[in-house]
């Protein structure tokens, strides 16, 4: 019995996990691209499960292709929040990049809130799970741990192997001499900022296939999405999906073996320990 | 001569906020207990802003915790008081407000140890952490009313509005009276080398790590007293304390006044106030939004408030405020 336990939480964790990587995801190539931290995570992961919801709701369009309109509409809206916004901080002091996606964080909570009020919601949809002797394997995870997986990879080879991941590298290395090269920075960053939140768009409406969601939930999946990052290594996508199964193990292992309530604290725990011994994350070097 | 000017630049802000704390004080207190309402949410957030600014605005630390030291004071009035009613030892309810801060800056002292070792990015999520942390602990401990919160109604004699106001504006005048001290010490100037180049100030013999914990620990002092009689207000302490609207209010009315001054903040929160009252009252749903937006516009186009604002007229001639 113990056994099956650990068999079951393992997997579950397993395939929470992928989802916590991505959630990362997008808050580590904006990180990585142009050094500004998206503490609106989280509102936009809420607002990508509002529109896989929507779609299925109003036009019933299967929330697997809802998941692709919500990156669509991230790459828009993300491109218009880094001209309009970031665009200005940038280069400033982190403490003006920080506080203006914190404005831009308590827009968009209270925008969805006007528009779909508070009451939780969740998409009605799950697929048969797989039963191994007496550890289940929920369907619906094993979907969006692999859909996960395919967005990550899809994007290192958009990064590695396309002539627009060439410039991006070029700028993430050196962005004077990428400009003197005759790259055009304000492009890339337009670029780099709306990918990111067009994952987080992604992956805030995969997320919405396994938890409720309201408007203000997003404060715990900016956590969960920054203790990723930072455990990951800041600016690092493989170190993501490996950090978030990390997450995504002590999720469910503190939610079998201890009460589902104080996840988010052991999580957070999880953070302050990383910061303390191993701010460097676990795919960085040391000094 | 530039050091004589300045030093008067700063008397006059000086003089000016402890002037105007006095005005709206006398009047909060000499006016209707409606009134007296208002002025109380004014000053209490005028605390909270000079209390974050002593770190955020002087050292450029993002601080999003701050609102855990706003709440642990509140919690522990009401754990003390829940503690120690049985046993018919209550000691008067300003003492209590202070032990409050005392605490929350001993606890305060010991994360900044752990925390203040992180700059930039990391402390920002750091921060946001310790929210969380807290939060989600206090509202799963059964003894401490779980979600519900910690209520100790008619184990203190009951305080009308005036007397906790009374409180308040004490503590508003120590804390402006301490940021006065603290921009004029070598602190203040430490915090602000850190603020401009954390490296630079290291080199040049600034002990960052022991003035930043210093920072961090007199701006909880506060917070921590603020807390604590919001909890003496309520009767009881919830864990509605610790959310996230509080800070954003106090990043606001920070950034509107002016960042790391003397009288920003002080302009900043009553104004602030004021525009929040006329919003929440005409439209209950969306002055949030507009929070939001304000925020964001501030903070692209007029990175130093209105103080900034201020002082681009009076630096014709040849006066700065503070």
């Amino acid at each position: 019995m113990a056994l099956e336990l650990f068999a079951q939480a393992a997997v579950n964790g397993l395939f929470i996990g992928f989802l916590f990587g991505l959630m990362g995801l997008g808050l580590t190539i904006i990180f990585g691209i142009m050094k500004v931290l998206n503490i609106a995570t989280g509102a936009m992961i809420v607002l990508g499960a509002f529109i896989a919801y929507w779609m299925l709701m109003i036009f019933g369009i299967n929330p697997l292709i809802g998941v692709i309109i919500a990156g669509a509409f991230g790459f828009i809206i993300g491109a218009f929040i880094y001209q309009s916004v970031v665009r200005r901080v940038v280069r400033a002091q982190l403490l003006s990049s920080l506080l203006a996606l914190y404005g831009v964080m308590i827009i968009i909570e209270n925008i969805m809130m006007n528009l779909w009020g508070t009451n939780p919601r969740s998409i009605p949809i799950f697929y048969p799970s797989i039963n191994i002797e007496t550890v289940a394997i929920s369907g619906t995870r094993v979907a969006v741990s692999l859909l996960s997986i395919a967005v990550t990879i899809l994007l290192l080879a958009l990064l590695r192997y396309t002539y627009l991941g060439r410039i991006i590298r070029a700028t993430v290395q050196d962005w004077r001499a990428a400009t003197l090269m005759g790259v055009n920075v304000n492009k890339v960053y337009t670029i780099g900022f709306a990918l990111g939140v067009a994952i987080t768009l992604i992956s805030g409406a995969l997320m919405a296939f396994m938890y409720p969601f309201e408007p203000f939930a997003g404060f715990r999946f900016t956590l969960y999405a920054f203790v990723v990052v930072v455990l990951g290594t800041l600016g690092n996508p493989v170190g993501c999906l490996f950090a978030g199964v990390i997450i995504g193990l002590v999720n469910s292992f503190t939610g079998i073996y201890w009460i589902p309530a104080m996840i988010p604290a052991v999580v957070y725990l999880v953070l302050i320990i990383t910061f303390l011994f191993m701010p460097q994350g676990i795919m960085g070097r040391r000094k | 001569m530039l050091e004589i000017k300045s030093q008067l630049g700063k008397l006059n802000s000086l003089t000016l906020s402890l002037a105007f704390l006095a005005i709206i004080g006398t009047f909060g207190l000499l006016a209707e207990s409606s009134y007296t309402s208002y002025f109380y949410g004014m000053v209490e957030l005028l605390i909270l802003v000079y209390s974050i600014n002593i770190i955020t605005g002087l050292s450029g630390y993002a601080n999003f915790g701050h609102v855990v030291f706003y709440g642990l004071g509140a919690y522990f009035v009401a754990i003390f008081i829940t503690l120690f009613h049985p046993l018919g030892f209550i000691p008067h309810t300003f003492l209590l407000v202070i032990a409050a801060g005392g605490v929350v800056a001993l606890i305060a002292l010991l994360l900044g140890i752990a925390v203040l070792r992180l700059r930039g990015d990391y402390f920002a999520i750091a921060t946001l952490g310790i929210v969380g942390v807290f939060m989600t602990t206090i509202s799963n401990i059964k003894w401490l009313g779980e979600g519900r919160g910690l209520y100790f109604i008619g184990k203190v004699p009951l305080y009308d509005i005036k007397t906790l106001y009374s409180y308040l504006i004490i503590i508003a005048f120590a804390v402006i009276i301490t940021t006065a001290l603290i921009l004029r010490a070598r602190l203040g100037y430490g915090l602000r080398a850190i603020r401009d180049d954390e490296d630079v100030a290291e080199v040049m013999g600034v002990n960052t790590t022991k003035y930043k914990i210093l920072a961090y620990s007199i701006s909880a002092f506060f917070a921590g007293m603020a807390g604590g009689v919001m909890a003496l207000f309520f009767s009881a302490a919830y864990p509605e304390y610790f959310l996230m609207g509080r800070s954003v209010e106090m990043f606001a009315a920070m950034i509107l006044g002016g960042i790391g001054t003397l009288l920003g903040p002080l302009i900043g929160a009553t104004i602030f106030w004021m525009i929040k009252d006329a919003l929440l009252i005409n439209f209950p749903y969306y002055h949030l939004i507009f929070f939001g937006i304000v925020l964001v516009a501030l903070i692209l186009f007029f990175p130093n408030g209105i103080l900034g604002l201020v002082n681009r007229f009076l630096s014709k001639r040849n006066k700065v405020l503070r």
